[in-house]
């Protein structure tokens, strides 16, 4: 099932192009990653397909328009965690299943998750940002949704704060139901998407599952005992790829199909004997600049 | 989603809030204690005012029932209106209006929400105004009957339309501005200032005083005005009435058109605007 389809989604504000024709199909069970940097759309996507923000063009459905009310069945973190100061993490959580309709009015087992079980009855106002961070994520899991929306879900947070929410979201992630999350750190959708969509200024870039972004190519470092004569090899020879002279070491973009043993044969036929090989993928961070630099 | 259900999630919103337990609690209990200050008025001229007026049940004439009205006037004013703007601008600040729609609601069961929280309010307040009211009336009037005591002139519904026209306007405020305190200050000072400013410098350009009534909260306030303006005596000269206040009728009309139109654009607005 298409959980979420966009049609030409645009928001402007005045001649800016928050989002600019978005064409999105986001299919259940998978972890889809909204990738860009700061200010590229992603909050107003994610805005705009939870109803806060009005479509200046375009349309949007959720789960192909099976659900009279759709937001009851999302569970979703916008920008900040969003709870009344003066209320304690079950009195807020209690809210949230009135609005879903959910009939829980015992919500350890989400405390549980997020190891928040042990502070559910302080005031929220007296909670660090990692612990309102993740009260919010146990927020978006009661009433038992089918899809799960975090937007910047580690932002601002301490490095233990950020591991902390990195592994609730990989346990989430492995609950089979369909994630999207917006990020602008590459390791966090990398490691927990299975799709991503590339957006810069407005525009989707690119998109598909994580593993077809990266695996177009990989790349090869090489060095020799004789730095000169390697390098003067190799440029004779008709690779018909693109390699780059980086100190201590020759990098090499190649297709996948590339057999590095040969090339190390080829190598060592002519005398030139490498000290070092190492074949790697290209990570997203390199495909993302790659990507976004032509936009 | 149905509106117990609605007012269900307002009270668990804001039950523990406690400005608005502060709030409520000091209108719970300086409506019926102000009116006691009145026992300090012991030298005004008979002509005017007398106890009798300010504190018994009375077939004619101004009685309990007004003074009550106009004591409660000036507190659904402060204490309950800044209740109803806090209502949405706790929201805002804090941003569950927003999520309050990303968890499900639709905007407009978010807005009707906020409409029975001000509904039931009003109506709590103008019972609690009967209720203190019948009680003080009792104590004070010799032999009062049920009959006399409920010859009001409609006081109890005028008082809930009153408190309609306020918390409206509050919610209109509150859903326009949208800062809780330049909220909270915009209705305060609207009601006590801008609007007789506003008035003034009308009347001042020689547009009609029957005109100029009919800015909003000035219909709102005759529909419990200060009842000293009811009483030939203490006016200039016989028809001064008239022009001090509205009648009923038009006063009753007129708030009633005022809540309307109050609700209908908070409605528009809140419906359309990004949050």
């Amino acid at each position: 099932m298409k959980v979420l389809e966009t049609n030409n989604l645009s928001k402007h504000y005045g001649h800016i192009k928050a989002l600019n024709k978005l064409n999105l199909v986001i299919e259940e069970g998978e972890i889809f990653g909204i990738l860009g940097p700061n200010g590229s759309g992603k909050t107003t996507t994610l805005g705009l397909i939870l109803n806060i923000l009005k479509p200046t063009n375009g349309t949007f459905t959720w789960f192909e328009n099976k659900y009279k009310n759709p937001r009851i069945r999302i569970g979703a973190i916008l920008e900040t965690p969003n709870f009344l100061p003066y209320l304690n993490a079950s009195d807020n959580l209690k809210i949230v299943a009135s609005i879903k309709g959910a009939e829980e009015t015992n919500f350890d087992k989400y405390l549980d998750i997020v190891n928040l079980a042990h502070r559910k009855d302080s005031k929220f106002a007296t909670y660090s940002l990692g612990m309102k961070q993740r009260l919010a994520i146990a927020a978006t899991m009661i009433g038992e949704p089918d899809v799960l929306i975090f937007d910047e879900p580690t932002n601002g947070l301490d490095p233990e704060g950020i591991a902390e929410v990195r592994n609730i979201l990989a346990d989430i992630a492995s609950m089979n139901k369909t994630v999207i999350m917006a990020s602008h750190i590459l390791a966090e959708v990398e490691k927990i998407c299975t799709h991503v969509g590339i957006i810069k200024n407005g525009n989707l870039l690119t998109k598909g599952n994580v593993g077809s972004i990266l695996s177009e190519e990989q790349i090869i470092e090489i060095q020799g005992l004789e730095p000169d004569r390697l390098r003067s090899f190799i440029s004779t020879q008709n690779f018909n790829l693109k390699y780059l002279d980086k100190p201590g070491f020759i990098e090499m973009h190649v297709p996948k199909e590339f057999d590095a043993t040969s090339l190390s044969k080829l190598c060592a036929d002519q005398g030139i004997y490498l000290s070092h090989l190492v074949i790697r993928k290209q990570n997203l961070e390199e495909e993302f600049l790659a990507i976004t630099k032509n936009a | 989603m149905n509106v117990i259900k609605l007012l269900k999630i307002e009270y668990q919103k804001f039950s523990k809030n406690s400005i608005i337990r502060l709030l409520v609690l000091l209108y719970f209990i300086f409506l019926p204690i102000a009116i006691f200050m009145a026992k300090e008025f012991d030298n005004l001229p008979e002509f005017l005012i007398s106890q009798d007026n300010i504190f018994t049940f009375m077939e004619d004439g101004i009685n309990i029932w007004d003074f009550m009205g106009y004591i409660g006037n000036w507190m659904v004013y402060f204490f309950l209106g800044v209740v109803a703007v806090y209502l949405v601008a706790i929201e805002v600040t804090n941003k569950t209006l927003r999520q309050s729609i990303i968890n499900g609601l639709t905007r407009h069961e978010y807005f009707m929400s906020k409409l029975a929280s001000i509904v039931v309010i009003s109506l709590v307040a103008s019972l609690y105004y009967a209720l203190c009211t019948l009680v003080i009336g009792y104590i004070h009037t010799d032999g009062a009957s049920f009959s006399l005591a409920m010859d009001n002139e409609w006081a109890i519904p005028r008082y809930f339309l009153m408190a309609m026209g306020y918390l409206s306007f509050a919610l209109l405020i509150a859903v326009l501005v949208r800062k809780p305190a330049l909220a909270v200050f915009l209705y305060l000072s609207y009601v006590l200032l801008i609007e007789v400013v506003l008035r003034y410098l009308l009347q001042y350009a020689k547009v009609p005083v029957e005109y100029t009534r009919l800015f909003p909260m000035n219909v709102v306030e005759d529909m419990h005005p200060f009842p000293m303006f009811k009483i030939p005596a203490a006016n200039m000269g016989p028809g001064n009435i008239d022009e001090m206040l509205l009648s009923y009728g038009t006063a009753t009309g007129g708030t009633i058109i005022y809540t309307l139109l109050f609700i209908f654009l908070a409605y528009r607005l809140f419906v359309k605007t990004d949050l």
